[in-house]
């Protein structure tokens, strides 16, 4: 059997080795246009921090692919050709498979800015581009961050680490939008604020300012905002979103709404072809519908349930669970969930300690908790999120003790009654 | 793969919480109890105890086969050993608490001040580890699944 992989991060790299678990004899053939060990994404803000060395950003080791007995290769895939069950490289190679795995994850995405094309802008999402970005930031004193999603903040934080003045500008009335709720967000925004980041909410970035250098070069010195006002910087980070990496895929045949359509064995429209990942569209656990959820966690589940599937061992996936978690300027925050129910459904339980950075807000629906947020003391979380992910009809009083105690297992297993 | 978990025999358990000091001591700077208060990052005991209803239940990481922390790491931290635990390489972990968000036990704690996530690590340089020698009422159990059984058996 021919497996073959497109992309090495964490679909990727969770299906090779499900599928090397299973089939110890199949040939399996990982496709990348990045030339280097598999990689955290997530890792890279920390790595342009310098919290962390560059080592430590991979989360395979030197032996990866010789020990799995992976077959690595660099290069671009252009297209997914169905019938000859080929793929084709941008060197004109072909690749031929018996089953494929589309796990191509997702790009920044950037609307048309006036004045984008100076030097001094960057995308923070690959390695080379945190590379590119730390290198930069050396001669920098100030920066501005459009997007005050967790890519923006992250990279924001890092910047600030570097020592350099960070404004955060984000179109959105909060940060975090898709994450967190409003009151979550502003402990969050002012945390920030205290740590001395400037936070611009509902305010958008409409013109990049420049100025020619000694050398004749443009680059950047400023932008303009739809306030009218001028920010002065030497470094501008766009994290204002992505989009799933679908190009390879259009006109094959296989099913495309936002990201490729998968079914709960994360095979696409298309028999033998199967997605993960950012790229993949799959069922939402809480609502049934089908969207994507361009989180770490659901990667790697679907990394490893499309590989049972691709090696012949039947397994579905439940479902993505949205969950977040992050620690901005020191405060933990986990959201999992909704974040916010919609008005007259179900009911919600808070608690807000503003001056002890402490919230907590569960969200229950037909006896279930649908979504919960904890921001501060985050012990336990997962306790909660089980709960969510299992539907587990749920005890209104556990969960009003849990809203201000350390969360306890609520021991929903069958336990026996005690002797004491 | 003959992976050794800890079991832990609710209707044994009286409480009396030594398998934590045990935990403590074992991952402590010091070995001594009455030393940990002293150290800095303070160690804390990977094994807790508490009684969330009418039984005692002890909180501590079930070395799952299909692990939830294992896929939500984002660093690499987490993963399986050769026999099939799953270990926790600290020097890789960042903080990020993504272990903590998923883990349906509640069994992986943050310690704050080193931003590194906390958990069971087996003791696996001991033979049995000091929290199952030193629980009196036998309620903590050191073994394969099948060992286990065997060992509740009779009960």
């Amino acid at each position: 059997m021919r497996y073959l992989i497109i992309g090495n991060s964490a679909a990727g790299v969770f299906a090779a080795e499900t599928i090397r678990g299973l089939d110890p004899d199949g040939q399996i053939t990982m496709i990348s246009n990045e030339d280097c060990l598999p990689y955290s994404r997530c890792l890279t803000s920390y790595y342009l921090g310098n919290e962390i060395s560059e080592e430590m950003v991979y989360i395979r080791d030197k032996a990866f692919y010789t020990e799995t007995g992976i077959d690595f290769q660099v290069g671009y895939v252009v297209r997914v050709d169905v019938d000859s069950k080929s793929v084709l490289l941008d060197s004109g190679e072909k690749v031929t498979y018996d089953k494929l795995l589309i796990a191509t994850g997702s790009s920044p995405f950037n609307p048309p800015l006036e004045g984008s094309g100076i030097e001094g802008i960057f995308e923070l999402r690959t390695l080379d581009d945190a590379k590119a970005v730390a290198e930069f930031a050396l001669k920098v004193k100030s920066a501005v961050v459009m997007g005050a999603g967790l890519v923006g903040l992250k990279g924001a934080h890092g910047l600030h680490e570097l020592g350099i003045s960070v404004t955060i500008v984000g179109s959105a009335p909060q940060v975090l939008r898709h994450s967190i709720d409003v009151e979550s967000a502003e402990i969050l925004t002012r945390r920030l604020e205290e740590d001395g980041y400037r936070v611009l909410l509902n305010t958008k970035v409409t013109k990049v300012l420049g100025e020619e250098d000694a050398d004749g070069r443009m680059s950047v010195s400023g932008v303009l905002l739809n306030t009218g006002e001028q920010i002065p910087c030497q470094m501008i980070i766009r994290a204002v979103g992505v989009r799933p990496n679908v190009k390879l895929v259009s006109d094959s045949g296989v099913s495309v709404n936002y990201g490729i359509i998968v079914d709960d064995e994360m095979q696409t429209s298309v028999k033998d072809i199967y997605a993960a990942g950012d790229v993949a569209e799959a069922s939402d656990l809480l609502s049934g519908e089908k969207s994507v959820n361009a989180i770490w966690p659901s990667a790697t589940e679907q990394g490893t349930v499309a590989g049972c599937n691709m090696a012949g061992v039947k397994r579905k996936y439940l479902g993505s669970l949205a969950v977040n978690s992050a620690v901005i300027s020191g405060v933990g925050i986990i959201s999992a969930g909704l974040v916010n129910l919609p008005p007259g459904e179900g009911s919600v339980l808070r608690a807000y300690e503003p001056n002890k950075n402490f919230y907590r807000k569960f969200m229950i629906k037909d006896g279930r908790l649908v979504g919960m947020i904890m921001v501060g003391d985050i012990e336990g979380a997962g306790i909660l999120s089980g709960l969510i992910r299992k539907r587990a009809k749920v005890d209104p009083n556990y969960l009003n003790k849990m809203l201000v105690n350390p969360i306890e297992y609520p021991g929903y297993l069958p336990v026996e009654r005690g002797g004491q | 793969m003959r992976v050794q978990k800890l079991f832990f025999i609710s209707k044994r358990c009286d409480g009396c919480r030594a398998c934590e000091v045990a935990c403590l001591e074992k991952h402590s700077q010091s070995q001594s109890i009455f030393m940990t208060k002293m150290e800095q990052p303070s160690p804390q005991p990977r094994i807790k105890v508490k009684r969330p209803g009418n039984q005692y239940w002890a909180t501590v990481c079930q070395h799952c086969t299909d692990s939830m922390c294992v896929r939500a790491c984002m660093t690499g931290a987490m993963q399986y050993s050769p026999e099939g635990e799953v270990f926790h390489n600290t020097n890789k972990c960042v903080g990020c608490w993504m272990c903590i968000m998923v883990c349906p036990f509640g069994a992986i704690a943050p310690l704050n001040e080193a931003k590194k996530a906390s958990k069971c690590d087996l003791c696996k340089d001991e033979k049995i580890p000091p929290c199952v020698a030193s629980c009196s009422r036998q309620a903590l159990f050191y073994g394969t699944p099948e060992e286990y059984e065997m060992k509740v058996a009779g009960d």
